[in-house]
Order: structure tokens, then sequence, then C-alpha cells
């Protein structure tokens, strides 16, 4: 009953016109950058930052969500229509949405990832609703051991999880760590790194770095490779799936609900690796596994739902831990920060108009995006054809506009311009910056965490070892760092990923 | 050299100067860490690691097929003008004031990186300019630089 309650505060401060407005421009903006190959959800929600300075925290937060589960829906009729993935996490809907389209079943593609999308959303906000608050009570009895602990566990986990080499995620988390590091000490007050620049003392900006990392370096690398896309030409039509693609669509959308939601709470996993365990999941259980590829029902109803569960279950660590699993989620954290709100167990209590808030808002928004996504298919197409010679100039107009209103200064939008590079070169070199980001925002928590532990235990490292939640989550995080160096493990974890490719 | 190892390089060369820098910072003990102490153990940790992947791109130089570092030369050319003139309207941006600088950068691309027809050129660039000036500077009253010619 007490969880009712909370909800119905939660649609009490949702349901205002404000509130329902910024709901709206977040979903709607969302699904527009989702749409567009070339923009992510991270480098929109980050230019959008600086204007939400203004409004109210949780008003705020409610835009900034839905510009990011917004994206899921609007990455799919990429996918689907263009065989260009609108954003990362659609990657896996290009293989048989595109070939549903070529097959004249583009509608029932679109339509099927949409229900799959909405019904994914809110099972998994209603999951969130219900985990949320007693793993909140549990993190209240985390101290600074604890803490240092998870944060530590956490970005093994997310350099464990990345694609490539581990060692190169894991200088993305030690260079993000060092780079969160620059600024002001705040015990001592030493300047570090700053190199007598003004704008580094108070630590380098993460909306610049994400802007940079996202969305520069994403224009440049566009600019260079070439982006050519040729829109579906056929008509789009029965959007609403037959009884038959009901019967062989409910069980993936079920379980890639569960999927998405589970591995969406792991650091690193997020909506991208939802979506392939989804896709691999469905092609297990499938009598006709030889079919996948060719446009089956389920290898897309299965990952679209996936990819939009998780974001309801990557809401639980950064809501309850403050431990962001996603870049998205990174970025909510600095703006939270920045609106001076102390996110963490404790944000339920203190701020739960945010917490509850953001909740409602996802029902509504989910509810907003299906009728979004299913009437206007054709608007997005149209959009779709707009080509990206005229595009890419107002991607860089609008990052240059949000990074210079952040502070109203350019040497942010420089900083902003040099991260596009260094993430240009990275991303030309196969590091991903996602560790990066998530490394740079937990830096300042880590240091502190690591400090006062040290200062607790009068320098003696195993109090990390001698509180048991903090050693399990130590020894997990070095399980996770010396298990996949094994030379058993690493064949098998090779074999399996090419079993998969095949 | 593949381009691999003279990525770790740089790496090496970077968590060097961050622990040349941490120590100049004061690393402190562990009863009371200094500002040094974590910059310190990140160059220690990168230093490590650059050795690990430059090891590694050695053992798996021979296999790995790697696609070329830039697709098309004259793109690359394109992209690194790009680059440029980002930095030369973000410089110019407090000189000139952000409509003119702004209609200047977008005509600039239109122009020379993906070319445009002149009309597109010329009132695409003046139409965006000024629509961003409006939306942001004047309906979301988000300062925009003024520069010499006061808008």
């Amino acid at each position: 009953m007490e969880s009712f309650g909370d909800i119905l505060y939660g649609f009490s401060i949702t349901l205002t016109w404000g509130n329902l407005f910024y709901c709206f421009a977040g979903v709607l903006i969302g699904t527009l950058v989702g749409v567009l190959p070339g923009l992510g959800p991270v480098a929109a929600m980050s230019l959008l930052f600086p204007a939400t300075l203004h409004i109210p925290p949780v008003s705020a937060i409610i835009m900034l969500a839905g510009i990011y589960y917004g994206a899921m829906y609007g990455g799919s009729t990429t996918s689907i229509l263009v065989n260009i993935p609108g954003e990362a996490a659609s990657v896996i809907t290009c293989i048989d949405g595109y070939q549903m389209a070529r097959k004249g079943r583009a509608g029932v593609a679109l339509g099927i990832s949409a229900i799959g999308s909405f019904i994914g959303g809110t099972l998994a906000v209603v999951a969130l609703q219900m985990i949320a608050p007693p793993l909140a009570r549990i993190a209240l009895i985390f101290g600074f051991p604890e803490y240092f602990s998870l944060m530590c566990c956490g970005l093994v986990v997310l350099t464990f999880m990345a694609r490539g080499s581990m060692a190169k995620a894991l200088m993305m988390a030690v260079m993000g760590i060092f780079l969160g590091t620059i600024g002001t000490d705040l015990i001592m007050g030493t300047p570090r790194f700053t190199f007598g620049i003004q704008i580094f003392m108070d630590g380098l900006g993460v909306v610049p770095v994400i802007m940079g990392l996202f969305g520069i370096s994403e224009v440049i690398l566009n600019i260079e490779e070439g982006v050519s896309r040729e829109v579906f030409k056929a008509k789009i039509t029965h959007l609403l799936p037959n009884l038959r693609d009901w019967a062989n669509s409910i069980f993936p959308i079920l379980r890639g609900t569960v999927i998405g939601f589970f591995l969406g709470i792991l650091p690193g996993a997020g909506p991208v690796v939802s979506g392939f365990t989804s896709y691999a999941t469905e092609k297990k259980l499938s009598k006709h596994p030889e079919k996948f590829g060719t446009g089956m029902i389920e290898a897309v109803a299965g990952p679209e739902t996936a990819n939009n569960a998780s974001i309801g279950g990557a809401f639980i660590p950064l809501l309850t831990l403050a431990i962001p699993p996603t870049p998205g989620m990174a970025l909510l954290l600095g703006c939270l920060l920045s609106y001076g709100v102390q996110v963490g167990p404790l944000l339920l209590k203190q701020h739960s108009d945010i917490f509850w808030g953001v909740v409602a808002s996802m029902y509504i928004g989910n509810a907003m995006l299906l009728v979004l996504n299913l009437p206007l298919i054709g608007l997005w197409v149209k959009i779709l054809k707009v080509p990206y010679a005229l595009l890419f100039p107002l991607i860089l107009l609008f990052c240059v506009i949000g990074a210079y209103s952040l502070n109203n200064n350019t040497h942010e939008v420089i900083l902003m311009v040099v991260f596009g590079f260094i993430g240009y070169l990275l991303k030309k070199l196969d590091y991903e910056t996602a560790p990066l980001i998530m490394a740079m925002v937990l830096s300042p928590l880590m240091e502190n965490s690591l400090r006062q532990s040290l200062l607790l235990s009068h320098g003696s490292f195993w109090i990390f070892f001698t509180r048991p939640i903090s050693a399990v989550l130590m020894i997990s995080a070095i399980l996770l760092l010396i298990v996949p160096n094994l030379r058993w493990f690493r064949a098998r974890r090779w074999k399996g990923v090419d079993g998969e490719l095949e | 050299m593949s381009r691999e190892r003279w990525g770790s390089l740089v790496w090496l060369f970077l968590g060097i100067v961050i622990c040349w820098g941490s120590i100049r910072l004061k690393l402190g003990d562990f009863r009371n860490p200094g500002p040094g102490f974590l910059p310190f153990v990140t160059g220690i940790i990168l230093v490590g690691l650059s050795f690990i992947v430059f090891f590694q791109s050695g053992r798996a130089g021979e296999k790995a097929v790697s696609k070329p570092f830039l697709v098309d030369r004259q793109r690359a050319w394109k992209a690194a003008l790009t680059l440029v003139a980002l930095l030369v309207y973000t410089i110019g941006m407090d000189y000139l004031g952000f409509l003119v600088s702004t209609t200047l950068f977008l005509a600039f691309l239109l122009w020379a990186v993906e070319p445009q027809r002149w009309y597109i050129v010329l009132f695409g660039s003046l139409l965006a300019a000024a629509a961003s000036f409006t939306l942001f500077e004047i309906l979301l009253k988000s300062p925009l630089p003024k520069g010499i010619f006061e808008f």
C-alpha cells in the first residue's frame, strides 16, 4: 500500500502541465535523435542540459530521462527502414527488421518494436518501483569502504562487459578516474593538474567532455567515413501485428523484459548488450534458428523490448547507490549533482519528488511514445530523408551552443572540441569511451571514499576485505580481473562469440 | 610498428607524466593520503596497462587484419577541415559575435565540406543562425556572445 501511495504522489508531480510538457518534449526529442543516425541520446541529453538549468530539478530529470528512453524507440525505425542503427542499442534490429521490411512487412516490424518497447519499458518501471526502495534501505548501511568497493566492482564489471580488449577498457576507466581528479583537491585545497587555467580549478566539466566524446567525435567520424543511407521506399501499412505475429512475439517480449531489466542493472551491459542477449536467447530457443536473419518477428520483438526494459533497470543503481551503469545514466548523475541533489540511498527520503516523479513520468512517457511512434511513423520517415550533409552543421551548432550555455564562456566549447578530437582518435583505435565517462563521474566519490576508508583503518587496505559486503564486492572485482585472462576462459569466450556470429 | 603499439607508447608516456605530476603534488602516506595519491595510482596502473597492450598487440599483430586508419584521404581532409573550422569558429565567436560567426561557420561547412547549391549555402546558413539566435537568446534567455557588432 505504501508503494501505491508513493506512486500516486509521483503522478501528482508528473501530471502538471509543466511536467507533462517536459516529458513530452523529452520523448519527442528522444525519438528524433533515435531516428537520426549520427546523434545519440547521450549527446542530445548533454546538449539540452544547459537549457534545463533554469527549471526545477524534477522537471529537468523527467525531460532528460525521456530523451534517453525515447531514443530507444526511435532507433528501431532507422534500423528497420534503412538498415542503419539510429543509435547503438538498435544494431541487432537491423538484421531481421530490415529483412521484414524487404518482405513488405515494415509496418508490422515497426508496430511490434513499438508495442514491445512499450510493454518492456512499462514492466521495467513496475519492477523499478518495487525493487528500488528496499535496495535503498539496504544501501543505507553502506559505509565508505563499501562504497569504494562497490565503485571498483562497478568499473571492473563495466570493463569486463566491454567489447574488445579488456586492458584497453581498463585503461579508459583509469584515465577517467584521473580526469576526475583534475581541479582543486577538496580536502587540502591544492590545485591538481590545472596548469593555471581557471576553468580547470572546479574540475573538468562532465558535459563538455561527454559532448565532445559522444557528439563531436561521432560527427567527425561520420564525415570521414561517409554516411550513406537509402530509406526503404515501399508504403508502410498494417502497423498492427496479426494473431500469428502476436503468438510468435509475446514470449520473446516477456523474456526480453526480464533480460533487459536485469542486464540494465549491471554496469556496462545497458541497452546494447541487452538487445544482443535477447537475440541470442531467442535464436537458441527457436524451433527454426536457421531462419534468423531472414525476417523473423521474434528477432525484432525480443531485442527491442530488452533495450527499453534495460533503461528501467539502469535507474536502480543510479537512484539507490549513485552508481551509473551507462554513460546516459552518468550524465543524469552529473546533472543531479549540479542541481545540488545528493544522489544515493537518501535520495528517496530527501528528494522523494524526484524519484517518484521520474518513475511516474516513465509510465506516461512510454504511453506517449507508443502514440508518437505508431501514427506518426510517416513523419519520422520524412525526417530520415534529410541528407546528412545538411544535418551535421546543425548538430555541431547545437553542440557549440550547448557547451557555451553551461557557463557562458568559450573555454568550455574549446574543451568540447578537444575532447571531440580525442574521442575520434579513441574510436579509431578501438578504445571504448563509456568506461572513461563513468569513471570520470565516479572519481570524486571514489577518491573521497578511499581517503576516508584509509583514515578509518589507519592506512590499512584490509578494511576493504574485513567488512563482509565490501569483501564480497572486492573479491568479485578481483575475480573479474583475473578470470578473463585465464587461458581456458579466453578459449571458451571466443568460441562462444564465434558461434553467435555464425 | 603497428598503430596499437604506438598508441600504447602514448599511454606509457602519459602514465609517466601523471606519476611525475602526482609526486610533485605530494603523495602523503596510507594513513593520510595526499592530493597526489590517487592520480599517482592511476599513473602507475596506466603504465602497467600500456605494457600489457604493447605486448598483446605484438602477439595479435600478425593475425589481425585491421582496417586502414583513414578510409578515404579526401574525406579525412574534410573531417580535418571541419574540426579546424569548429575551433576557429569557437575562438572567433567572442570577437565577431554569435550571429556573424555562426553564419560564416555554417556557410563554410555547406560550401567547403559538403558542397551545396549557392542559395542553400547563403539562405541555409543565415536562416539557421537567425533561428538558433531567436530560440536561445530571445526565447530561452540563454546569453550568446555579442562580439564587436553587439549581436
